[in-house]
């Protein structure tokens, strides 16, 4: 088709545009009732003093963040959410990366252990968290069980606040490093086979230098891409800290999306709780702004 | 079959002005094609005929209705495209019944399972399949009726578009540079049987194509559109041989025509009406040889003229005596009667 | 990559991945052995995989019966079959005219959708809460399904499978009698199922999964999604009845382990696919 296409333009015929109506005014209403309202509302609501189920709403203005910032408790779930974050990211980024290349460069088997070191993400966090739980029990469990054999003594992993954090942190790598391998596999397997023949006649034949030369700026793009994706996930959790720690010991595991549900639906504090929700929506759109820009990149690196 | 006509024709996309005033009338039975460059405004006009694009003003005839306000369903074309567009999730032999499918059952009657147990389905079903048959027959495609697109050459592909456009036995044929995708070798072979496809049916059918070779064996007239207007509307001989207008000169015939300004206009050569001669003679333009090119059935002559940027080129038969080599000093001479004069803005002169 | 070596790098690679096969496979294996053991096994140091005496009968009609399993499972096909089911009806002829069809306005639409796909599942919560609430629908399937009818991600995906469909199929199809909606309903639909699967895939064990939204409108045990109702069983079996729990657990991860190893390959685009919206 050569000449000037006409797909950009707005048709001139009026049937083809009171069907396009109809068939988008599902979709429309259903994003303006349920998506658009409920977001535009929850910026509305941190505005107001608001309880569930209370007579009356005032307009306090920013009351709710200056008791949100002052609050010891939010900047701990803070904190805690992002160290959080730091430890499961590089951990299941790298984890992912380590097991994409093992796995591309095996001669057979490959299907198999994608899909089994896939399993962990498809189950339902919940019932393996519970799992979990029993794993990690101080005395019967299986983790201090095998610890014992080698001579270490396990300890509690969720009562202990100093170690809690990092064993969500732990089972949240477990969780997501099959993904991460997923997604980098798909960009290993974009990698064109004739970059690694020039690099071999250009003398960098050692899987190192293969790695290095190739593989890792090759890579680049799917990397961040995959870091952002990673951090956007860690970011939201609260499966594990719900089941197995309720914000415990002491606040050790208290995360953002725990803190939020507990003042907005556990104390029904309205307002407030929507005003951690902004703070929540505010990190998550910076991190997903930035998932977009790599994303283009990586459909432009190829 | 139906003659058709179009009158002031003119289409804008935006502030793109693509059809500038168009009228053509084709007669019952004819082939006509539509022969440009890429951006011209033929597909659009063809898409234009078909009901699937809009013209702003003038009016579109399809034998003696006034086709403008109907859709494309209702205009009576059958249309093959450029990529085929054949449904991919269907067989051979669905993708030629369709429109007999859409035409001889109404919706009740097409719902799966259901609609088998309505009366007059089974009836309506038959009849399609035999004109599935027969088309498939005449297009010697026969055994593949139950195969699907993706297990087709693009030869073959071509053919079942073509039989989808066939069985409805339309009022006329559209066809949008259908031959573009094949092999060269494919297409000489495609392009002897459209004509004959064409001639057996008595089909009026509009032809559109950027290959002027093609334009010129399979018509029995060509419309050479530049810049969203026809430059001119003639048989294919005509066309050669007596351009209305410069650029048409240029567009039909290969090696292109040789082009020489004189005196403010142009003058135009066919490189067959060169001839080769020494550089002293009279009359000629004296030049040196860059290249020879051999054919075989004869050879061309690039000759590098002073003042002039593109060489010019000459015809030899290969059964000529001479033996032109590359730097040889020769002249160039028109045959006598076989020069083209246009004014400057290219309009044919005759004298 | 090609893939050559030594034959020790190869063992090397393999031991390695088996070994960490190991790790990341132990909690399954370890839930499933669990579920077969009597207590007097559970509680002891030594390791095995295979219990000496099966206790598979006890732990799985125990779980069974603390709490309604099944109910649980069949609340979780009911709740992500309505909402995948209602999110097509709504994604496809929104992704369809967005693709295909020229109109004002669908520029907004598409911005919109893209700006869709960037708010997080847990941001409207509150508000929805508060509509649901108001509405009385709280407690319910209705609460359930309806916040999520309106997908993003499936309007999006669908667009995008839509564009790759070439105009001039859409063009035959006119020009052979079909009308907009028949040219939907024959062409477009069959075409779109490799999407459509993927999309169903993505929705499916997202919806199954979620246990955020679930927690905070359903208090009804009878109405628990598969989530819900593993926390609801591990806090009845407050204790240490660790061969049933595990039974539970078992229970309620094999049905999406099943559908995984069954459409693998759907599975993986799925997930790739989603890890692209950007």
């Amino acid at each position: 088709m050569t000449d000037v296409h006409p797909a950009d333009n707005p048709s001139e015929n009026p049937g083809e545009r009171r069907a396009a109506y109809a068939l988008i005014s599902p979709a429309w209403v259903a994003f303006v009732v349920l998506l658009a309202g409920p977001s535009l509302a929850v910026v509305v609501l941190s505005l107001t003093d608001w309880q569930l189920g209370a007579p009356t709403m005032n307009f306090i203005g920013l009351g709710n963040y200056e008791q949100l910032f002052a609050d010891r408790v939010f900047w701990k779930s803070f904190t805690n959410t992002f160290v959080y974050c730091l430890v499961v990211v590089p951990g299941s980024v790298f984890l992912g990366l380590g097991l994409a290349l093992l796995i591309e460069g095996a001669t057979f088997g490959r299907a198999f252990y994608r899909a089994a070191y896939f399993l962990p993400v498809t189950s339902t966090l919940i019932a393996m968290a519970v799992v979990w739980e029993f794993l990690l029990h101080p005395s019967v469990g299986l983790v201090n069980i095998v610890l014992e054999q080698v001579g270490i003594t396990g300890g509690d992993w969720l009562k202990n606040p100093n170690r809690a954090l990092f064993t969500l942190a732990g089972i949240g790598i477990w969780q997501s490093a099959g993904l991460n391998m997923v997604l980098f596999m798909a960009g290993l397997k974009a990698i064109p086979p004739d970059l690694y023949e020039a690099a071999e006649i250009d003398g960098a034949s050692s899987v190192w230098e293969r790695f290095r030369c190739v593989t890792w700026p090759m890579l680049g793009p799917a990397t961040l891409f995959v870091t952002v994706v990673s951090g956007i996930r860690s970011f939201q959790v609260f499966d594990t800290v719900e089941v197995l720690t309720k914000g415990g010991p002491n606040k050790a595991t208290e995360v953002l999306l725990y803190t939020m549900y507990t003042e907005a639906f556990n104390f029904f504090r309205t307002g407030y709780g929507a005003a951690i929700t902004v703070v929540f929506l505010v990190v998550v759109l910076a991190l997903t702004l930035l998932q977009v820009k790599a994303g283009e990149k990586r459909t432009h690196y190829g | 079959m139906a003659a058709i006509s179009f009158e002031n024709v003119r289409k804008s996309f935006g502030a793109v002005e693509v059809l500038k005033d168009v009228s053509l009338k084709i007669a019952d039975g004819e082939f006509l094609t539509l022969l440009g460059p890429s951006g011209c405004g033929k597909s659009t006009l063809l898409r234009i005929v078909a009901g699937l694009e809009r013209n702003d003003s003038g009016s579109i005839t399809i034998g003696t209705r006034r086709v403008d306000a109907l859709p494309a369903r209702d205009r009576d074309i059958a249309m093959v495209f450029q990529s085929y567009a054949l449904y991919p999730h269907m067989t051979v032999a669905e993708n030629i019944g369709l429109p007999l499918t859409m035409r001889r059952m109404n919706v009740w009657q097409r719902l799966p399972g259901l609609g088998a147990f309505l009366p007059g389905t089974r009836a309506a079903r038959k009849s399609v399949a035999q004109d599935v048959a027969e088309a498939a027959q005449a297009l010697d495609i026969g055994p593949l009726l139950q195969r699907k697109p993706s297990q087709l050459s693009g030869g073959q592909k071509q053919r079942v578009a073509l039989g989808r456009a066939m069985v409805r036995h339309p009022a006329a044929f559209l066809l949008d540079e259908p031959l573009s995708n094949l092999d060269a070798k494919l297409r000489v072979q495609m392009r002897a049987e459209l004509t004959e496809l064409q001639r057996r049916l008595g089909a009026t059918m509009i032809y559109v194509t950027h290959d002027q070779s093609e334009a010129m064996t399979m018509s029995d007239r060509v419309a050479v559109m530049l810049a969203g207007k026809l430059q001119q509307v003639a048989p294919p001989r005509q066309l050669y041989d007596d351009p209305e207008t410069l650029q048409v000169a240029e567009f039909v015939g290969s090696p292109k025509i040789n082009v020489l300004p004189v005196d403010g206009g142009f003058h135009a050569v066919r490189p067959e009406a060169m001839e080769v001669v020494v550089p002293g003679a009279p009359d000629c333009i004296a030049g040196r040889i860059r290249l020879v090119e051999h054919l075989g059935s004869e050879s061309l002559v690039h000759v590098e003229v002073p003042g002039m940027d593109l060489p010019l080129i000459a015809r030899l038969e290969a059964m000529s005596a001479r033996d032109p080599k590359r730097g040889e000093a020769v002249g160039l001479r028109p045959l006598p009667g076989r020069v083209l004069k246009f004014d400057a803005t290219g309009r044919r002169i005759r004298d | 990559m090609t893939r050559r070596g030594s034959l020790l790098g190869h063992v090397l690679r393999h031991a390695v991945l088996l070994a960490g096969l190991v790790i990341m496979l132990a909690p399954f294996v370890w839930m499933i052995s669990t579920s077969l053991k009597p207590p007097n096994e559970i509680f002891s140091t030594k390791l095995s995989l295979l219990p000496t005496h099966w206790a598979a009968v006890e732990n799985y009609t125990k779980a069974f019966t603390k709490v309604p399993l099944l109910r649980y499972l069949l609340n979780g096909v009911i709740v992500t079959g309505g909402i995948f089911l209602l999110q097509l009806l709504v994604s496809l002829p929104a992704a369809y005219a967005l693709a295909k069809l020229r109109f004002k306005g669908s520029d907004i639409l598409f911005t919109m959708v893209l700006i869709g796909l960037m708010i997080p599942a847990q941001a409207p919560a509150i508000p929805r809460y508060v509509m649901l609430y108001e509405l009385g629908l709280l407690d319910s399937y209705a609460a359930l399904i309806l916040p999520f009818v309106f997908s993003a991600f499936g309007i999006f995906l669908m667009r995008q499978f839509f564009r790759t469909v070439p105009d001039d199929l859409m063009h035959a199809a006119r020009l052979d009698g079909l009308g907009e909606f028949e040219i939907l309903w024959r062409i477009m639909l069959p075409l779109a199922m490799p999407a459509m699967l993927a999309f169903g895939v993505i929705s499916i064990v997202t919806h199954w999964n979620d246990f955020f939204w679930p927690l905070i409108v359903i208090q009804t045990g009878d109405l628990a999604t598969p989530p819900l109702g593993t926390l609801f069983f591990r806090n009845e079996e407050a204790g240490s009845d660790f061969g049933p729990l595990m039974a539970g657990t078992v229970v309620i991860t094999a049905p999406l382990i099943l559908l995984f190893l069954a459409a693998q390959r759907r599975f993986i685009e799925g997930v790739t696919l989603s890890g692209m919206k950007g």
